[in-house]
């Protein structure tokens, strides 16, 4: 657990060094130039200009390199990730704003894919001959490969394009209110329907591969062979003697799923239109605005390195070796 | 290495695969020998369905799609193949050091390729190619190779400390050959098809990722690049929704689709040849 533990502390602060470095080494004086636009726009003294840029930064281009970089960091560890240059509001409201909307995308994508994957690939296991698990195989082989932002951009062009049968982009109908009713919670449902079967399909196909191989090699296993030859119905000899067998190796890469639907965010939010931090990011990226591209890196990363703890912590739980 | 190209001859698929990405690499350069592709601008004649004379149609203002996808094949095929090369003398390099050296290199090594694994990528690298403007196949190729090595690298250090325990290194090292004798002569050409198989498969995933920094506009590019084509069809033009347009979005989608699909199947080959190796 320390090991990990310090795992992901390194990793959080490589994270932020970089980030740090990386919008700070660009080419030309950045702080410089907004200053002067400041300056220009608002009719203000360069001097008070500078200042401001430099509170919206959270940065100190006073002092050298290193003492910038330890304010940036002390600043970040009480929370503070400075002021979005376009929309004039504090990163983090920012952020708390489109959060929701990710994590629904990408924790239901998540469940439905692991859920569906296993289920498939434990079907494919069980059922008798080889045919079923060569179908998988070559299905879920062309299917895994394929980037998540190019399913999400076919499935866009035959379920809303050319079937009409789900929206194109957003988040809810425009003309509805943000409510806790059951009319917003079922619109809210069927706009998430593309962009979360965009990030399941392909890692659906990963969990299935994944299954199958674990089950097969459970079924050659001695006490498998046991329960099998006592007769048990195949029901239960799959829910409880192969399930859990199953599961087990599959719990820590959870965490790494997730983390990748997380990066891939950024793609696949921009194709829908969808109002989570991927499509922030992307916008922020193409707006300059550096406060908010840091803050929400650092969100993502963050994000990432939980899922990776929570992922350690559950697989030590469950596996009675780990203990 | 003969034996292995003897073996791999036999996956008959996998060689398909590969004729099929070497014609096209050669088609494209043919294109390319005319010099920077400028299609006239025809409004009258946009959003074309398929036939004789444009044989995928034409886009938003009327100029050929397949050419314009012919042509922007090489760039796809360069950063692809640069990237897969350049994330392989990485990965392979921190690999090979972290597995020999062991100790305090290794730590450092071992701590650094998790965290390169951990960190979110495809958020930095669009971030880094957006600020530092991208445009050489070669600079791209820099800048995803650097987030695509830790997977091959943590693989090549398992590998190698399995070798180090191996009869055939113990006795080099008995001799006295030296570090740098033996990581090139004996631990080399044994990790040759796990490098393979990884520089294959960083190049199939590294398609997607360029493809995609281009699709959200973050890079200065021509129009005929195949993620700025998908760009232009699903995001600016509005192609997406014309009857005629419909070539123009499905056209690059189905050859990433397709391009992707020839590298595993190339992957696929060189992993079954290189079975009895590997065990």
């Amino acid at each position: 657990m320390k090991r990990v533990s310090a795992r992901l502390l390194f990793t959080a602060w490589l994270a932020c060094t970089l980030t740090f470095f990386l919008l700070r080494c660009m080419p030309g004086d950045v702080v410089h130039v907004w200053a002067s636009n400041l300056q220009a726009q608002d009719g203000i003294s360069y001097a008070q200009a500078r200042q401001q840029v430099e509170a919206m930064l959270n940065v100190e281009t006073q002092g050298s390199a290193l003492s910038q970089y330890f304010a940036y960091l002390a600043g970040l560890l009480q929370g503070n990730l400075g002021t979005s240059l376009v929309f004039k509001v504090p990163v983090s409201e920012l952020i708390a704003g489109a959060l929701p909307w990710t994590l629904l995308v990408t924790l239901g994508a998540l469940a439905l894919s692991f859920m569906s994957g296993v289920w498939w690939g434990l079907r494919c296991a069980l059922a008798p001959g080889e045919g079923p698990s060569q179908r998988l195989r070559t299905a879920a082989v062309t299917l895994q490969s394929m980037p998540d932002f190019l399913v999400a951009l076919l499935l866009l062009w035959i379920f809303a394009v050319q079937l009409g049968w789900l929206p194109l982009r957003g988040a809810y109908p425009p003309e509805l209110e943000p409510a806790a009713t059951p009319v917003f919670a079922l619109a809210v449902l069927r706009y998430a329907c593309l962009p979360i079967l965009a990030f399941a399909l392909p890692r659906a196909a990963e969990w299935s591969l994944a299954a199958l191989a674990t089950a097969r090699r459970v079924r050659s296993e001695q006490f498998y062979l046991t329960a099998e030859a006592q007769g048990l119905a195949p029901r239960t000899l799959g829910r409880r003697f192969l399930l859990p067998h199953v599961l087990l190796p599959l719990l820590p890469a959870l965490a790494s799923s997730f983390g990748g639907m997380l990066g891939g965010v950024v793609l696949v939010e921009a194709m829908f239109g969808y109002p989570g931090i991927g499509a922030m990011l992307g916008r922020s990226i193409q707006m300059r605005d550096f406060p908010l591209i840091q803050g929400l890196f650092l969100t993502t990363t963050g994000l990432t390195l939980l899922a990776t703890l929570a992922g350690e912590v559950a697989s030590r739980r469950v596996d009675p070796r780990l203990r | 290495m003969k034996a292995l190209w003897r073996r791999f001859i036999r996956q008959r698929t996998a060689v398909v695969a590969l004729g099929l990405l070497l014609a096209l690499a050669l088609l494209s350069q043919l294109s390319h020998l005319g010099g920077v592709l400028n299609l006239p601008l025809q409004p009258e004649e946009r959003f074309r369905p398929p036939g004789w004379e444009h044989w995928l149609g034409t886009d938003y203002a009327g100029r050929d799609v397949a050419r314009q996808l012919l042509h922007g094949a090489r760039d796809v095929l360069a950063v692809s193949v640069l990237t897969g090369l350049f994330a392989v003398m990485i990965g392979g390099l921190v690999g090979i050091c972290a597995g020999w050296a062991g100790g305090w290199i290794d730590a450092v090594l071992t701590v650094t390729t998790d965290a390169f694994l951990t960190v979110p990528s495809f958020p930095v690298m669009a971030v880094a190619a957006a600020l530092l403007q991208l445009t050489s196949a070669v600079d791209f190729a820099l800048l995803l190779a650097c987030w695509s090595w830790a997977a091959l690298a943590r693989s090549v250090r398992g590998q190698t400390l399995a070798l180090k325990r191996q009869e055939f290194v113990e006795a080099a090292e008995l001799h006295q050959m030296g570090s740098w004798h033996i990581i090139v002569c004996e631990i080399a050409p044994n990790l040759l098809p796990l490098l393979l198989v990884y520089g294959v498969r960083i190049a199939r995933d590294a398609v997607g990722l360029s493809v995609g920094i281009m699709l959200l506009g973050l890079v200065p590019l021509r129009v005929e690049n195949w993620g700025m084509m998908l760009n232009m069809a699903a995001v600016q033009s509005g192609a997406l929704y014309v009857p005629g347009g419909q070539t123009y979005f499905l056209a690059p989608l189905l050859a990433l689709l397709g391009f992707q699909r020839l590298l595993s199947t190339v992957a696929e080959g060189l992993e079954a040849a290189l079975e009895p190796v590997r065990t």
